[in-house]
């Protein structure tokens, strides 16, 4: 989903005619293609002494734009799902305490969205078993927690990355547990390197254009969202497409394969900062 | 002294007869004790025989959905399905609506069953946007005991689909509810039951919302200034609300990786071919597939929505054939839904006929008023 977009002292609806003559011109309103990405940036706090005990990671992510999320993992022992003993547990739960808005109930169905969202790509790409310690008795409860703290359209994306970027490489420590057993130093690996992007659909004049990488202004515009991500292979790990204009096979055809070409730069800037980070 | 000794033995009688009557009666209480315990012991195995009974028959073991999940796999690599259907077969679909009234219906696809009901209501709008009605979409399902605590999260997760598939998609018109901008529009409110979960729910509920969007016809209004008359169905016809598309959605189940695909088809050098994509998943069938799309299409053939969320990477051919199946089956149901409102209406005519028949008879009663034809031909035929 998409939050509104903060326009200050303009009138919303002003603002999105605004927008609409911009894209009607071939523009959009901070100047990029329509085929360009905002690049992200991960900072990983690495400071291993001010670490607590439960607290693994934390990172923050920004963007050209102003779009910045906070994420902390933390790690605790507990036992695991009953349907599944031989997993760990991943939860997953974004905040947004700085985002004035007049509907807080619909604000939290869209965060809500958003951590299910996040939380169903991270156990598609990462192996829970991982987390097991003792199969049907113990394993390792990880929790990531994201605050929004300025949100600027294609928040799926960003929640993802986010906390793709937190748990990547994520060592968790040699502990004990309350039985006085010693458990191991392991890491966490994705087997899958998941990168998402918004696409918006705007018709306009009966002609079909898309738009990579989508801000907020954008979003409350948009005919379409489509939100893709994919993994390395180029597979598709998820896909959520919803709007008001019924799109034809091939132009989501279309819409989807504007990804792949930028997924590359989108990983390295994920991904190698976490290898970096590591090292 | 001889009386008193004489009296002595006779008391000893009756002390003995007592004695007697109490061992007797004691004798008759071990008895009826006996016998309570006997009852309580056939009670007791009555209970374990019928809990045995019942825990046998509901509540499915985990060896047990191993072993569908390991048949149902070995028939995908045969090129087949657990219930011997196609690739792109759906199961048996019932659209009916079982009540007079216009505002139930009840689809069946094989042994899935939900029924929608739809209710609307003037309210005043919300401040934040005066000129457009309310559309609430609620899915509710009775729960069993086999069902997980998971089965809430579904329920929600299906609601929000719905939401935003009919909702946020612009299939009802929202701005048509509107009747006086800012003090009275039309709340719509759409409330699903899942009556039976064999698998594939999604595509039913979405089905069922559709239909029941399509058939239901709300009250006219007249307006007169600030007064509004609501008027009841026997003095205006009620206008159908406005609905843009139809989007009936299908969910697919891959069944393997492709990784695992190409495997397998190394080792398997027969000419069969593996089932990749599958519409209309079993329980059994989801519970062992890799991933799912749900795939929502119009008449028209355009997507409206696609999702897919957990599960292994799919590509794009496999998308595209997702897409291209639904856009196939999309007018199929979508003629069976305009087949069964067609269906209603005939059997509501007929009844509003049967309904009124008495009067035409009842018209004749008087001898010196003339009769009219339709009686006379009644009375012919009688």
């Amino acid at each position: 989903m998409s939050l509104p977009p903060a326009t200050g002292a303009v009138e919303l609806s002003s603002f999105k005619q605004h927008v609409i003559r911009l894209l009607a011109q071939g523009k959009r309103l901070d100047g990029r293609f329509f085929d360009a990405i905002r690049a992200p940036h991960i900072l990983h706090d690495n400071r291993q002494g001010t670490k607590t005990n439960r607290l693994l990671a934390s990172t923050l992510y920004t963007d050209d734009t102003g779009t910045s999320l906070a994420c902390t993992v933390t790690g605790v022992f507990g036992p695991p799902p009953p349907q599944y003993p031989d997993e760990g547990r991943l939860t997953v739960d974004v905040t947004a305490p700085f985002f004035p808005s007049y509907s807080a109930v619909q604000i939290e169905g869209t965060l809500h969205e958003l951590a299910r969202f996040a939380r169903s790509i991270i156990i598609s790409c990462l192996d829970l078993t991982t987390l097991c310690v003792i199969s049907g008795e113990a394993c390792w409860v990880l929790s990531v927690e994201l605050v929004v703290m300025n949100a600027d359209g294609g928040l799926r994306a960003a929640v993802l990355h986010t906390a793709a970027a937190a748990l990547h490489n994520l060592a968790l420590p040699k502990a004990r547990l309350p039985s006085g057993e010693v458990v191991e130093c392991r890491c966490l690996r994705f087997h899958r390197m998941p990168v998402a992007a918004t696409i918006g659909v705007c018709a306009t004049a009966g002609e079909l254009r898309f738009l990579l990488d989508t801000n907020a202004a954008e979003e409350s515009v948009a005919d379409g969202l489509l939100t893709v991500v994919v993994d390395e292979t180029d597979g598709i790990v998820a896909l959520v497409h919803h709007g008001k204009f019924p799109l034809l096979v091939p132009a989501l055809t279309d819409a989807i394969d504007m990804l792949p070409s930028r997924s590359a730069t989108l990983r390295s800037a994920i991904f190698k900062s976490s290898s970096l980070a590591a090292e | 002294m001889r009386v008193s000794h004489v009296q002595t033995p006779a008391h000893r009688t009756n002390g003995g007869a007592e004695r007697e009557v109490y061992r007797w009666w004691k004798e008759e209480d071990l008895k009826l004790r006996t016998h309570t315990r006997e009852r309580e012991r056939d009670k007791e195995e009555a209970l374990v025989i019928m809990l045995h009974r019942c825990a046998f028959q509901t509540i499915a073991s985990p060896a047990l959905t191993q072993r569908e999940v390991e048949f149902t796999k070995s028939a995908w690599l045969a090129g087949l399905r657990p219930d011997q259907r196609g690739a792109q077969q759906l199961r048996e679909v019932k659209v009916e609506f079982p009540l007079l009234s216009r505002d139930v219906v009840c689809v069946r696809c094989g042994g899935t069953i939900v029924t929608a009901a739809i209710a609307c209501e003037l309210v005043e709008p919300s401040p934040y946007r005066p000129k457009q009605g309310m559309l609430e979409f609620s899915v509710r399902q009775p729960y069993t005991e086999r069902d997980s605590s998971a089965k809430a999260a579904e329920l929600r997760t299906l609601t929000a689909f719905l939401e935003r598939l009919i909702k946020s998609g612009g299939v009802v018109d929202t701005e048509s509810l509107c009747m006086l901008p800012g003090r009275r529009v039309w709340s719509v409110s759409v409330d699903v039951t899942v009556l039976n979960d064999e698998g594939n729910v999604t595509d039913v509920v979405v089905w069922a919302t559709v239909a029941v969007l399509l058939h239901y016809r709300r009250p006219e209004l007249t307006i007169r200034g600030s007064s509004v008359i609501v008027h009841p169905p026997h003095e205006r016809e009620p206008v159908p609300l406005s609905v843009h598309h139809a989007p009936l959605s299908f969910s697919f189940v891959v069944t393997m990786d492709s990784s695992d695909r190409n495997r397998l088809s190394r080792q398997h050098k027969d000419n069969k071919e593996l089932l990749e994509v599958v519409v209309d998943p079993t329980v059994a069938e989801a519970t062992a597939a890799a991933s799912s799309v749900v795939v929502a299409v119009n008449a028209e053939g355009q997507v409206c929505s696609v999702s897919k969320s957990e599960g292994c990477c799919i590509h794009l051919n496999e998308l595209n054939h997702c897409m291209e199946t639904a856009a196939l089956l999309a007018p199929r149901v979508l003629s069976l839904i305009r087949e069964a409102m067609a269906a209603h209406d005939v059997r509501r005519q007929e009844a509003l006929q049967g309904q009124f028949l008495w009067a035409q008879k009842r018209s004749g009663v008087g001898r010196d008023v003339t009769e009219p034809e339709s009686t006379k031909k009644v009375r012919a035929e009688t």
